[in-house]
């Protein structure tokens, strides 16, 4: 047999916490009991790196500095939609200092001119064109200066509602054309086809497809809420901007990286170049962040090659903070009608989506998952439509999709509650079948005391006070590219290793608390070697996905290798080593009190110089919902909002956010509120502050840095308390979850109903500025 | 959702909301239609080196652009 029966705990301590036995991978380690019983997960572990973090020792990709390294910048078009005729690079050569100049060049077959010009088509302000590579960043940037682009310009479009317009500027060559360019096919709502800069509908994922019948659902209703629904674009402003240092040597490319993703920048750049994957070295020793959108070498990455190619010395090409604006991805926009009917028993008989959004000259605006999955309903259907524009491209951004279609849903779902006359938190405890959410909603409304929430307006005098609640839900997915390899050294060090990054969310740490947990040492005795593609294959920090894909072939590796290990004690003991154990730096044997060493004499019993032992990620203990790594149940988030909005200045306030969240076994209880308060975070900027703002005469963002494109600063961060919710599902050794995009989600959604709590009127778009809250107030 | 190799440009990468295949063995699986960033590594962006869209249903043997994954 290649299985075993197993006994794992199932459930959430305090409200339903058992037992499941489950056919488990004969290899896999015993099962842990519950974080109480255990001596360093679930606790406040503090990060192994903190103070190699505050006292600037640790080196980010932006402070490297390689022997004869050069600097690079970028050549971006300022027009945002035309074709290049020339460039003259002439006077930017002769600059002093100057060693490269890339220009990007369509490729010419073999005594063919190509019909695509001798450059790409320029279909956005801030497009890469070129770069340049010199001894110091002042001088690439007088280098750029000197450069002169021709360009035939073309009509062009920016907004979104203009591009959906017949008689739009077509950002691309031809016009889209449904079938032929990806959505599903059928007709659009209004019965046309989805064409010129408008892709879809898509109606389906791998969530399923439309269900039901929705003019069924909707006469079996007895109230109906019809809404549409506005969110902003939304760009990325990780601390550390995109960026990478390329050493192309001979007989090996290495890339240091700011990326959420050393193996995908690796087979990226391996693609490009030609090269075998072994050939690429990617390394992200320390990263500054990154939500979404670096999971790339992105464009320049092979700029910075190029330029390395060139002048066969390193090069370092870091962006600048108004290229992640324009240039490194964004949050789509959206456009949301909604449309969604309830029996007078609050029962929810159809939900009716229909989407438009922009990424810019890309794909994948679309918001629909939230409303197809969070609240049962027999009848569903989503159209999501993609709206080209000459605007910088979309990229993933923290949940994508899911927190635009958050904002929509659960605002509707509180427009349902009010007027079927039931408080809404009280509503989602009709219609939402989790059983996590429904242990959040009790204690977050508990620790937030919501029944101090009044009636909509209600409050006296020009500050008002208001509470408001929203809910989440994220797919628990396990990337099964996920290995680690765990060393025992002769004279008692341990060292993991895996090409796993951590991006700041604390991985680094999570995996020495695994391994130290399974081998009875403390944390500090654990050395974490991770971000190097020459490690095993770890995943990629996104999705939310990295913590229940790469903690269980960490604690699995440690296993075996603590197995082989005691073997070498029992030998020595002359026992046998399923009476061996390990525990505060000791190994014991537990029939024989006199018996124990401590670990280090224990490595000393080692013939070789090390134990080394590497672990991939398994199935989940009973399968995937999906062959790839889908896992089952969903990680629930409810988070209460609570604002004060004066309304004559029309002035948002949140004064306290509560976020109740579970991610299966939590690891280290510091870290996840360290995560949670930054998705929090970004949720109240998302809510109030940030906002791309394009001037649609020139197709340039207006505000393109870190002055007038509005984050939160301390002052305006509100209270916020987590609650983490354990919950046990017994599918893997260390039966844990990531939490970075549940964090995020509701939000939103949770402040702009405490809004409408706040001053009886509800904002359907978002950022909620004052000039909304005095237009919505009629005083302006 | 495709998965069928050689049939999509080696060239292009399903930037899925979920995270998960970049790096895998299938760079271009789509899961959601709706949420994929669709991108091109050899033109570095949402634009093929023909100036067209870049996406999972576009991105096939017979466009001028198109590198199978067995060259």
């Amino acid at each position: 047999m290649d299985t075993r029966k197993e006994k794992l705990p199932y459930g959430i301590p305090g409200h339903n916490l058992s037992e499941i036995e489950r056919d488990i991978p004969v290899n896999e380690p015993p099962a842990w009991p519950v974080n109480k019983d255990l001596n360093l997960i679930g606790k406040r572990v503090k990060r192994i790196d903190a103070l190699d973090k505050v006292t600037g020792k640790a080196k980010y990709t932006s402070d490297l500095k390689l022997p004869g390294m050069l600097y690079a910048k970028m050549l971006r078009s300022t027009v945002p939609h035309a074709v290049i005729s020339s460039i003259d690079i002439s006077k930017a050569k002769q600059l002093k200092g100057v060693h490269a100049i890339h220009l990007i060049q369509n490729e010419e077959k073999d005594g063919e001119e190509n019909e695509n010009g001798k450059y790409p088509m320029v279909k956005y302000v801030g497009q890469p064109i070129g770069g340049i590579a010199a001894e110091s960043l002042a001088i690439a940037k007088d280098a750029l200066a000197l450069i002169t682009v021709k360009y035939e310009e073309k009509p062009f479009v920016i907004d979104l509602g203009s591009a959906m317009l017949k008689d739009a500027p077509i950002v691309f060559k031809q016009p889209i054309k449904q079938q032929e360019d990806g959505g599903d096919v059928g007709e659009t709502h209004d019965g046309s086809k989805g064409e010129g800069n408008v892709r879809g509908p898509s109606t389906s994922s791998f969530f399923g497809g439309p269900r039901g019948d929705l003019e069924v659902g909707f006469q079996d209703a007895d109230v109906i809420v019809e809404n549409t629904y506005r969110t902003q674009v939304h760009t990325h402003m990780p601390l550390e901007t995109h960026g990478v240092v390329v050493d192309w040597r001979p007989d090996m490319m290495t890339v240091y990286a700011s990326t959420q993703n050393t193996a995908a920048v690796r087979n990226e750049m391996a693609s490009i170049f030609g090269l075998p994957k072994s050939k690429v070295r990617v390394i992200c020793e320390f990263m500054g962040g990154g939500f979404g959108a670096k999971h790339s070498a992105g464009s320049f990455g092979p700029m910075a090659a190029n330029l390395a190619k060139k002048t066969g010395r390193p090069v370092w090409l870091m962006l600048d903070r108004q290229e992640e604006h324009i240039a490194e991805g964004n949050r789509p926009n959206s456009v949301q009608f909604l449309k969604i009917g309830a029996k007078k028993d609050g029962t929810l008989t159809a939900i009716q989506q229909r989407s438009h959004g922009t990424a810019g000259v890309g794909l994948g605006a679309g918001v629909g998952r939230i409303a197809q999955i969070l609240y049962a309903c027999p009848n569903f259907a989503t159209e999501q439509y993609d709206v080209l524009t000459n605007a910088g491209p979309g990229a993933a951004w923290r949940a994508p999709g899911n927190v635009q279609g958050a904002f929509g849903l659960e605002q509707a779902i509180d427009e349902l509650a009010e007027k079927l006359d039931v408080d809404p938190l009280a509503y989602r405890d009709i219609i939402d079948k989790s059983e996590v959410r429904k242990v959040e909603r009790e204690r977050g409304a508990k620790l937030f005391d919501w029944s101090r929430r009044k009636a909509p307006g209600s409050g006296e005098g020009v500050i008002k006070k208001g509470l408001g609640v929203g809910q989440s839900t994220w797919p628990r997915f396990v990337t099964l590219d996920s290995s680690v390899e765990v060393k025992v050294h002769r004279g008692g060090g341990v060292e993991i290793r895996s090409s796993v990054q951590d991006i700041g969310t604390g991985t680094k740490t999570v995996l020495a608390q695994v391994v130290a947990e399974e081998l009875g040492l403390e944390v500090e005795q654990v050395t974490v070697n991770i971000g190097d593609t020459f490690f095993p294959v770890g995943p990629g920090s996104g999705g939310s996905v990295v913590t229940g894909s790469i903690t269980p072939p960490a604690r699995n590796a440690a296993f075996e290798a603590k197995k082989e290990l005691l073997k070498l004690v029992a030998k020595k003991w002359e026992t046998d080593s399923s009476n061996l154990s390990m525990k505060n730096g000791e190994v014991f044997n537990d029939k024989d009190a006199s018996q124990k060493m401590s670990f280090k004499e224990a490595t000393g019993l080692m013939r070789t110089s090390q134990i080394s032992k590497v672990e991939s990620r398994s199935d989940d203990y009973g399968g995937f919902q999906q062959p790839w790594g889908l896992a089952y149940g969903d990680l629930g988030s409810v988070q209460f909002a609570e604002v004060s909005v004066n309304t004559d200045t029309g002035f948002v306030k949140v004064d306290r956010i509560v976020a109740a969240h579970s991610c299966g076994r939590p690891l280290n209880i510091g870290q996840l509120e360290s995560q949670i308060n930054g998705g929090v975070i970004q949720g109240v900027s998302y809510a109030l502050y940030e906002n791309r703002v394009m001037d649609n005469s020139t197709g340039h963002m207006m505000n393109a840095n870190v002055d007038q494109y509005k984050t939160p600063f301390s002052m305006e961060i509100p209270q916020i308390d987590t609650l983490i919710v354990e919950e046990y599902n017994a599918r893997s050794s260390t039966d844990a979850y990531g939490i970075g995009e549940p964090a995020n989600i509701a939000t939103a959604a949770a402040i702009a109903n405490a809004v409408y709590n706040a001053i009886g009127v509800r904002i359907y778009e978002i950022p909620i500025t004052p000039a909304s809250i005095l237009t919505a107030l009629n005083k302006v | 959702m495709e998965s069928k190799k050689n049939a999509i440009c080696k060239f292009l990468r399903a930037r899925n909301p979920y995270g998960m295949m970049e790096g895998g063995e299938q760079p271009w699986l789509l899961l959601d239609d709706a949420n994929t960033i669709c991108w091109c590594i050899n033109s570095a962006g949402g634009v093929g080196p023909d100036n067209g869209l870049v996406s999972t249903s576009g991105c096939r043997e017979g466009r001028s652009c198109f590198v199978s994954d067995e060259l």
